[in-house]
Formats: C-alpha cells, structure tokens, sequence
C-alpha cells in the first residue's frame, strides 16, 4: 500500500509536469490549429538553462527559476516571430511542419552552443522529503504540483478576462473571431508565449526527475501530445488530467511491472491510439471539435 | 495533341479561344528525371570510393523521402515514422536474411507484407480526419519503434547482453547474375537502377487513376467523397505504399552500412526526412532524390568550410521554414508549379463538411465509367472529367471561384457559408467540362468547353444561383 501511495504520488508529480506542459500546446493549438512539434526542445532549453544559471554561474535557485520564466516567454515569442507571424495565413499543416522544422534548428543551436549535452539539473525545490506518515514526498514533487496548479489556474482567470473571452472566440472560430474585431495577433502572441513558458518551465520542473539529454527531453514531447490528445487538444482540464493519467500509470508500471521496462515507452502509443479508436467509436463528447482538426 | 485516328477532331477544330490541356509539367518533370539518370549514370565512374559511398547513402534516404511524397505529397498525409519503417526493414531484414540464413533476396517478399501490416495498423485509427492525427501517431510510433522494437534482442544473430545501443543489424551486401556488389562502385551502380526503378513506378502510380485519385482527396475531400471515392482506404493504401517503400529502403541502408544499430533509424532522422522533403518539394520524385543526395553531401561541404555538422539543420531548418513562408503553405511553388495544388489541399485541412443544397446531387462515379477504357489518355481524361466534377460541386455549392475578391476576404473562411474560400485562395485552374452532346468517351480532349476561371468580380450571390453550371 505505501509503495502504491509512493508511485502515485510520484507520478502525479510528473503527471502534474506533462499536464502543464500540454496546456501550452493545447493555447497554441485552439489559437492557431498548430501541433507545436518544437515544444519538447522549448523544454530541453529550460531544463538545461535553469542548470546552466544555477550550476555553473551559482545564481540562486529561486532567481534561476524566474528567469526561466522570462526566457521562455522570449522563446515562445521568437517562436511565434518565426513560425506563428510569417505563416500566420497558411495552413494549419504547413505551420506544424514549420515547427517540426523549428524544432531542428532548436536542436541543431543547442548542440553548437552546450559544451555538455547531458546534465543533472537540480531540484528547484531542495531535493529534502517531507514526511507524512510513512509516506516520504519530495519537496519537488510538490514544488512541481503546485506550479502547474498555479498556471492552470492563471489560465482559468485568464479565460474570464476580456482577451481571454477573445481567445476562447478564437477557438471556437477563428475568421469570425477576425470579423468580430478581436485582435487575433495579440490572443496568438499570448498563446504562444504561454506556450514557451510552460514548456520551459516544465522541462526545468521535471529534468531532476530523469536523465536530462537533448533527446530524452525531447521526447517528452511524446507523452504531452498524447496527455493533450486526451483532451482533443482543445481542452485545457482534460488535457491536465492526460497528463496526470499517463504520468500515474507511467509510475504505477515502473513500479509493479518491473520485468517490462518497455512498457513506460509503449503508454504514449498506447493512449495515442485508444483516444483516436475510442473517438473512432464516437464516444467522445469532444468529437466535434476533434473533427476541426 | 495529334491523333489522325479520330476524325471527330478534323471535322471539328478546336475554336482559337480554346485552350489545349496543360502537359507541360510533366515534360518539364520528364526532362529533369532524364537529367537526374544522367547525371546518375556519370557520377559513380568519376567518384571516388567515399564519395560513392555518401551517393548511395543520399539515394537512399532519396527513396525513403519518396515514400514521403507519396505520403505527404500525394495524399496530403504527413508522417514521422519513415525512419521507423526503415528500421523495421533493417532490423526484421537481419533477422531474416543473416539469422535465419535466407540470403539477401528472400526477406524481400516477407517486409513487403509487414511494412504493409505496420502502415495498415498505425494509419486506420489516424486518417480519417486528415492531417495533423497522422503526425501524432507516427511520432508516438516512432518513440515505440526506436525505444522497444529496435531494443528487441530475439532479432540479434549474436549475443549482445544488454549493450547501451540496442541490437546491432547486419547484413552483407547481395550478388547479381553472379557479379558481386561489395564494391563501391558496382553497388553505386546497382542502387541507382534500384532508386531509378522505384522512381518511375512511383511515379507511374502518381499519375495513375489512383494517383489522381489520391490528389482529388487532397485537394478537395468532399469532392472525392462526392464522386464515390473510399477516401479512407485511398490514405490508408497511400500510407501502405510509403511504409513499403521506406521499409525496403531500410534493408538497402541495412546492405550499404553492412552494421546498423538504432541510432541509424532514430526519430531524428524521421525530422531529417521531413526536412529534405519540403526542400526538395513536396511533390517532386526528382527533387526527393535530389534532396537525399545533397543531404549526404552537405556535411562533406560544411567540413571543407570547417564548420560543425550542427549548422546544416541550422541553416536549412531555418531556410524550410522560410520556404513555406514564403509559399504560404502552398511550398513549392517556388520549385515546381505541379505542387501549387497542395496549398488547397493543405488548407483545406479544416474545413467542415459544406452543407449540401438541396437540389445539388453529387455527380456521377469516376471510378464507374472509366474502368472500361484502356486507351493510353485514360487517366488525363479520368483527370479531366474528375477536375471537372469537382469543379461543378464547388460551384454548386456556393462557388468558391465566382466570389470576389471581396467577398472573399469578408467571408474569409467562415464556416458554415459553403465551400471554405479561405481553403481557395488560388484561383482553380481552367478545366474542360465535355459537353453532353458529345460520346463522352472520345469527348476526352476534343471539345473542351471551359467552364472556369470566372473571375468576374462583385457577383451577387443570388446571381451564384443564375450562374450554376450546366447539367
């Protein structure tokens, strides 16, 4: 029982950290009907960032982690000059290619830049455990809930002020939304920032939880898509709880299924395709709005 | 255009007005696939060993580029996971050819069938909604190829405890009619006749009626269902055809390193591909093996400048991104104006289905009335008839062509308002519409009657209804 309470809580801690990250791809996704395929790297860049500042330039850890804040708003926003602007009238497609694209020029700057490509980044909130009973939770793993809370809910305030009425319209259509007068470049500026900063801080968050290397990371992005598919990409709760189911049951099979490593790597896949049968099947409530795609 | 057979053309000369059907792309593309040979045929006699050797490799991933033409350039469905059917064909190619002692030529059959399983598989679920599901599936399978299967050691002929890499694959290179191709030049030879081969049948394909087939779904998708398409087994059979091709062109990369192991095949190189298939077009056989070649030897140029490998992806990630920038989603049509038509098909990603009038009956089969002829202009009229009855149901619903630019930019792509315009901002091309008093089975070219471009501006939309085409 206290090893099931231990995975859990472990793995809604990482859980929690893919959730926030696909809340940034699922903004980005309702503003502009882009996958951000370069979302994984945005993550790699903040974990190896908030190493580099608190490594070895001795910033405290609490600084370092603001100013991964900031940089990766910078980095959704370059993003946005790049990628969102000068494609901002094509197609939904050539856009998520370009940022496929995106993604290797992050990568190849990356590799010319870093003179180690694998780190150890260290835990923003100490590495102590709290306990509760015999139950040990690490300050991190709490540190990393309550940040996603935090923007989860930003974005929950966000949604009930007047821009964010403007991006839900957005959303739902975007030309409409263009007629209507709401300023479509600004709510895709907003969203692509958010979308940085989640990402950044998200990989800064959950880069003490495994091996930080440029591909590791970057594969993160594998689980987020699937955690933001199981909200059809446009819901930002459920895509939260995507990201806590794949986190949990990614804990729960490290933990039990020990024999089957590889079962960690099939889960992706696994909700990837059960989400897209299951809405084959038509039991998913979202399908209208999947089927905007 | 000459055709002394039918007299129908000499009693009845074409009027001045009249257009005759565009070849000239297809010269144009028969010209530089002539040029490519060539050029092809020269190159291994004056290279050097290496030299060869990066050749080859380009050629390759040329033919795993050119099963993302007929993927993504064909049937508008992008995918991430060529990489991944290339290892498949190198791991699974081992474990037959090398540790079951089959040689190199008897597997060939067996990954055709499980590159076809795996394409079948993974597509069903993705593609009926097109676009962006198909990207996510393939890169999770991706992850699951290069994670799991490709960690597989039951497909190892040796022993490999455990190493960090995963299996190491093997293979030895083949022999035809008896004549060894461990040199580099002789198996320079031999994978250009391959990649040459695999060009010109699948580019037969793409200008077959299913090719046709496969772009009228692209470009329009309601207009393929309209015409009595299976549009949901034409993306499956294209994503089948692509995983083939890629997963052959994985055991050839398997024979030409002669040791892989998963790195070779990582989802890297799936970006990689998707890379050199915008740069080359995205609809060009030719430029994807252009594109595969000049990747092999871009890092070769970037040494000679003294500059790290990382620049390549650098600069031609920034330049692919630019590229599409500048096409605004139609790329390529700065290479080649035959891929102009993938800006609609591209944009037409999101368009709910237009409400149908009533009164508008989707129009005849194409399939029906052409799978009797046989004559060699089959498909161009197949191509015809089939632009022409897209054409006819745009109109009639809504006529995307007959709004002005005005309008256009008022409605912009608002749903709900008939065809989405914004999925139309290139005007379609002039098609040939037969007239019903003609056979139409030799109506073909003969008699064209041009039913587009109607350019006219500031159309009422009660004229839209005047207007229609007609029956």
């Amino acid at each position: 029982m206290i090893k099931f309470l231990q995975l859990l809580t472990g793995g809604m801690a990482i859980g929690a950290a893919y959730g926030l990250m696909a809340m940034g791809l699922v903004m980005v996704y309702r503003a502009t009907r882009t996958v951000n395929f370069a979302h994984g790297m945005m993550a790699v860049i903040g974990a190896f960032a908030y190493t580099i500042l608190n490594v070895d330039h001795g910033v405290n850890a609490a600084l370092a982690f603001g100013a991964v804040f900031v940089l990766g708003t910078g980095l959704g926003l370059l993003t946005y000059a790049v990628v969102g602007y000068p494609l901002a009238r094509a197609a939904p497609l050539s856009r998520t290619i370009a940022t496929i694209l995106w993604m290797l020029v992050l990568q190849s700057f990356l590799a010319l830049v870093l003179t180690r490509t694998q780190r150890i980044v260290p835990p923003v909130f100490s590495s102590e455990r709290i306990n509760v009973g015999d139950l040990a939770i690490g300050r991190q793993q709490v540190g990393v809930v309550v940040i996603a809370a935090m923007l989860a809910a930003g974005l929950f305030v966000f949604f009930r002020s007047t821009m964010g009425t403007g991006a839900r319209a957005v959303a739902e259509n975007r030309e409409a939304a263009r007629i209507a007068g709401i300023p479509i470049v600004r709510i895709d500026m907003l969203s692509w920032a958010y979308a940085g900063m989640v990402a950044v801080v998200g990989g800064a968050l959950i880069g003490p939880f495994q091996i930080a290397d440029l591909t590791s990371l970057n594969l993160l992005l594998v689980r987020v898509l699937a955690a933001a598919l199981v909200g059809g990409l446009v819901s930002v709760p459920l895509s939260l709880a995507g990201g806590l189911l794949i986190g949990v049951s990614e804990q729960l099979l490290l933990g039990y299924v020990e024999s089957l490593p590889e079962l960690r790597e099939l889960l992706p896949f696994i909700v990837v395709m059960g989400v897209l049968v299951i809405r084959e099947l038509g039991l998913f409530s979202t399908r209208a709005k999947l089927g905007a795609a | 255009m000459s055709a002394p057979a039918r007299p129908r053309r000499q009693t009845a000369p074409r009027r001045p007005h009249q257009r005759a059907p565009q070849r000239a792309p297809i010269k144009a593309s028969s010209a530089a696939t002539v040029l490519l040979v060539g050029v092809l045929v020269v190159m291994p006699t004056q290279f050097s060993s290496k030299s060869n050797f990066l050749l080859v490799l380009g050629l390759i991933n040329g033919l795993t580029v050119m099963s993302l033409v007929v993927v993504t350039g064909l049937s508008g469905q992008p995918s991430l996971a060529q990489a991944s059917f290339m290892g498949i064909g190198g791991f699974f190619g081992h474990f037959l050819a090398e540790k079951h002692g089959w040689g190199f030529w008897a597997p060939i059959p067996l990954l055709v069938l499980l590159g076809l399983a795996v394409a079948l598989i993974i597509s069903i679920p993705a593609v009926r909604v097109r676009g962006l599901y198909l990207l996510i599936v393939t890169w999770s399978f991706g992850l699951v190829a290069d994670r799991v299967v490709f960690n597989w050691q039951w497909l190892a002929s040796t022993d490999q405890g455990g190493s960090n890499q995963g299996v190491t694959a093997t293979l030895s290179r083949p022999e035809v009619f008896g004549i060894s191709l461990v040199d580099d030049r002789r198996w320079a030879f031999f994978i250009i006749a391959v990649s040459v081969l695999a060009m010109l049948l699948v580019r037969n394909l793409a200008r077959s009626d299913a090719g046709f087939a496969l772009r009228l779904q692209r470009d329009s998708e309601e207009a393929a269902y309209s015409v009595g398409l299976n549009v949901r087994s034409l993306r499956v059979g294209a994503f089948m055809v692509g995983g083939v091709l890629a997963t052959l062109a994985g055991y050839l990369f398997l024979a030409h390193q002669s040791a892989v192991t998963r790195t070779d095949y990582s989802q890297f190189m799936s970006l990689n591909f998707m890379l050199m298939l915008i740069l080359g077009g995205v609809e060009s056989f030719v430029g994807a093996l252009v594109a595969g070649v000049g990747f092999a030897f871009a890092p070769e140029i970037l040494n000679a400048l003294n500059l790290s490998g990382s620049w390549q992806f650098f600069f031609l990630g920034l330049a692919g991104i630019a590229l599409l920038a500048v096409t605004e989603g139609g790329y390529g049509t700065v290479i080649s104006r035959r891929t102009g038509p993938l800006l609609r098909a591209l944009s037409g990603t999101d368009a709910a289905p237009a409400p149908r009038r009533p009164g508008t009956r989707p129009p005849a089969t194409v399939k029906s009335r052409t799978s009797s002829s046989s004559t060699p202009d089959r498909s161009r009229r197949t191509q015809l008839r089939a632009a022409s009855l897209v054409h006819l149901w745009e109109s009639a619903n809504g006529g995307a062509a007959e709004a002005s630019p005005r309008q256009r930019r008022i409605y912009g792509s608002v749903r709900g308002h008939g065809v989405e315009w914004g999925s139309l901002q290139t005007p379609p091309q002039p098609t040939a519409v037969h007239s019903e008093a003609e056979d139409p089975n030799s109506a073909g070219a003969s008699r064209p009657r041009r039913v587009y471009p109607t350019r006219r501006s500031h159309r009422s939309s009660s004229s839209n209804g005047a207007r229609r085409q007609p029956r």
